[in-house]
């Protein structure tokens, strides 16, 4: 099978399951048990109003006349709109996903950094000090809850320490935030060579993402080390050995890239703890992203938010599901024959 | 551990195996460190959860305004939070709480999917096809994600905390639950019991059944872990368990409105059960994932 073959329908696997998700966002909201306009109204309101929200909402209609209106929608980009902003959600969304996108990449980066570094050191020598020592922290950084381990981290490294600023957003509150091009701050305060600005920036980002990576880490460990281990008992590796190649040259070199395929089969797991985390994290330090957004959404009710939130977050996780595929598939020609 | 015992014969005609091949797995493991950690913490939170609430001398739920923000002390062993209240009391009411939501939901994932799944790959045909489309779609979110919509939805209850993070965990069991069917019902003892006219039913809940089941019950104490995580995490976002019911996650979320001053015993306690308990389930998790790996 060709490689365009295989993108094709993988690509079109995507289409299907992005459909699905659609159907499955506005179950969620008009099929369960709550009634959304009761939310809508809140406690204090009347009957006549209740009735008018419905109606104002559609839910007066048969589920599928629902459901072709709220698809049409999505299909011009209409999401609603929220009413705590009073903005299009979309807008509202896009607005804030530069932040989000900013804070994951950093937690992804350094956590797999970390995680690679410490499965392959373990896989090296399985059954060693180092081994036993990288196990015992990958089960501890599972068990912590993110929350807290922020909340330790703020208390040590602001309260106590001094050694980061205000952990609250994404820049000291005095400063103006650089106007474009990209959302990244790290990126943009650079564009206008704004260098306090990005001192600031980066000391804001620093205890989110240690936060986050710490909670990946050890997924990414794990998976690195199983992965490790096979390609280090094969035959190729121990001919590497044979000859006498350096450790070091022979994992990094030879192993690595052998073990990546499976390592990144799995990375969709990271990716769900990404995105989870990334809500109470978002929380946690006022980080104003999409998390920060459907946090204040849930916590006024604002209904058309919440929804656009997680079809936002389904989409994404599908989408990058799919580049993952897509990758090893290219990395890997014997994916694409199955 | 002799070669006898680490051969897994589990297709043979009778009794629930899983049990037995637990019990004894759990006694060679017993030299485990981790395992034996893990398995002391889970006890200990179980111990702590049936009768500590029984003996503490303070209500969970009685606020005295004159005894705020008491540091830890013999009188209150965990100090006491913005209202007066023993922190302590608090803690292990919501020890209880938690481990209770934390077996609901996974009690309730494990025996949906498990029983979902076998049936989806017994029968296979359009149930199986419907029922993994469906699969497919619920794990295009996240879990927690997944859930937050759900428990946003239903409204805040224990009920629905329960039934949101349950929903979300059920496609797990379904699939691995479905897989191990696959592969059993063409192994040869499945055939034996055909060709002897045992019923499909029969053959289905007393012989597949108990052999498919086993990674779902090494998926389960893994499970039970990410259940509290989840919950906690809920509750702080202010989602299903509400102050000013003993959770730890509702009690942690309290604590952070403190972190900026001294009073660091009104979070960190509640986080650090929470640690603990997830650290108990996770290293029994492990110890059984790699023996069961080991074993295949």
């Amino acid at each position: 099978m060709s490689l365009g073959f295989y993108l094709l329908r993988r690509l079109g696997l995507a289409v299907i399951t992005l459909f699905g998700v659609v159907v499955a966002v506005f179950l969620l909201t008009r099929v369960l048990p709550g009634n959304p306009a009761y939310v809508k109204a809140g406690p204090y309101a009347k009957p006549e109003q209740i009735e008018r929200i419905t109606a104002e909402m559609g839910l007066d209609k048969p589920i599928p006349v629902q459901f072709w209106n709220y698809f049409t929608d999505l299909l011009h980009g209409d999401m609603g709109v929220s009413w705590s902003t009073s903005h299009p959600v979309r807008e509202d969304l896009m607005q804030r996903l530069p932040a989000t996108i900013e804070l994951a990449v950093a937690a992804f980066v350094l956590a797999s950094l970390v995680g690679l570094s410490l499965g392959i050191l373990a896989a090296i020598k399985p059954g060693s000090a180092i081994d036993q020592a990288v196990h015992l922290l990958s089960v501890i950084g599972a068990s912590v809850a993110l929350f807290w381990l922020g909340l330790m981290l703020i208390y040590v490294f602001y309260y106590k320490l001094r050694w980061v600023p205000d952990p609250m957003g994404r820049l000291d509150v005095l400063m103006e935030p650089p106007a474009g091009p990209t959302g990244l701050l790290l990126v943009d305060t650079l564009v206008h060579g704004e260098f306090q600005q990005w001192k600031s920036a980066v000391g804001h980002l620093v205890l989110p993402t240690i936060s986050l990576a710490i909670v990946l880490t050890p997924t990414i460990a794990k998976m690195a080390r199983a992965a490790m281990l096979e390609v280090l008992q094969s035959d190729y590796i121990q001919t590497a050995r044979a000859i006498g190649l350096s450790t070091a040259r022979m994992a990094w070199r030879d192993a690595l890239p052998n073990a990546m395929i499976p390592i990144l089969t799995t990375m969709g797991i990271v990716l769900a703890y990404l995105m989870a985390g990334n809500v109470l994290v978002e929380m946690l330090f006022a980080w104003p992203g999409i998390g920060f957004y459907a946090w204040g959404a849930l916590m006024s009710n604002d209904f058309d938010a919440i929804q656009g939130f997680v079809l936002l977050i389904g989409i994404l996780y599908v989408f990058l599901n799919l580049v993952i595929d897509l990758l090893y598939g290219v990395i890997d020609p014997r994916i694409r024959l199955a | 551990m002799t070669t006898q015992e680490s051969s897994p014969r589990w297709h043979t005609l009778a009794g629930p195996r899983p049990v037995r091949w637990f019990l004894r797995s759990a006694r060679s493991l017993l030299g485990k460190k981790l395992f034996f950690l893990s398995l002391l913490l889970v006890l200990a939170l179980l111990f702590l959860a049936i009768f500590a609430p029984l003996v503490v001398p303070y209500q969970p739920l009685k606020t005295s305004p004159d005894e705020q923000f008491l540091p830890p002390s013999s009188e209150h062993w965990m100090g006491t939070d913005q209202f007066g209240r023993d922190m302590f009391a608090r803690l292990v009411h919501a020890t209880r709480l938690d481990l209770m939501i934390s077996f609901s939901v996974v009690g309730l994932a494990l025996v949906v999917g498990s029983l979902l799944g076998a049936l989806s790959g017994f029968i296979g045909g359009k149930l199986d096809d419907v029922l993994m489309r469906v699969v497919d779609i619920l794990q295009s979110f996240p879990a927690f994600i997944l859930a937050m919509g759900m428990a946003a939805v239903l409204g805040n209850s224990i009920g629905n905390v329960i039934l949101a993070i349950a929903v979300a965990y059920t496609p797990y069991f379904v699939r691995l639950t479905r897989g191990e069917m696959l592969r059993v019902r063409r192994l040869e003892y499945a055939d034996a019991a055909r060709c002897v006219g045992v019923s499909p039913w029969r053959t289905l809940y007393y012989h597949l059944l108990p052999n498919s089941i086993t990674p779902s019950l090494v998926q389960a104490a893994l499970a039970l872990g990410w259940a509290m995580l989840d919950t906690a995490g809920l509750a702080f976002l202010g989602l299903g368990i509400r102050p000013p019911t003993p959770e730890w996650g509702v009690m942690v979320s309290e604590g952070a409105k403190n972190i900026l001053s001294v009073e660091w015993w009104t979070w960190l306690f509640p986080g650090l059960a929470i640690f603990i308990a997830v650290f108990g389930f996770n290293g029994i998790a492990d110890t059984l994932r790699a023996r069961v790996m080991r074993e295949e």
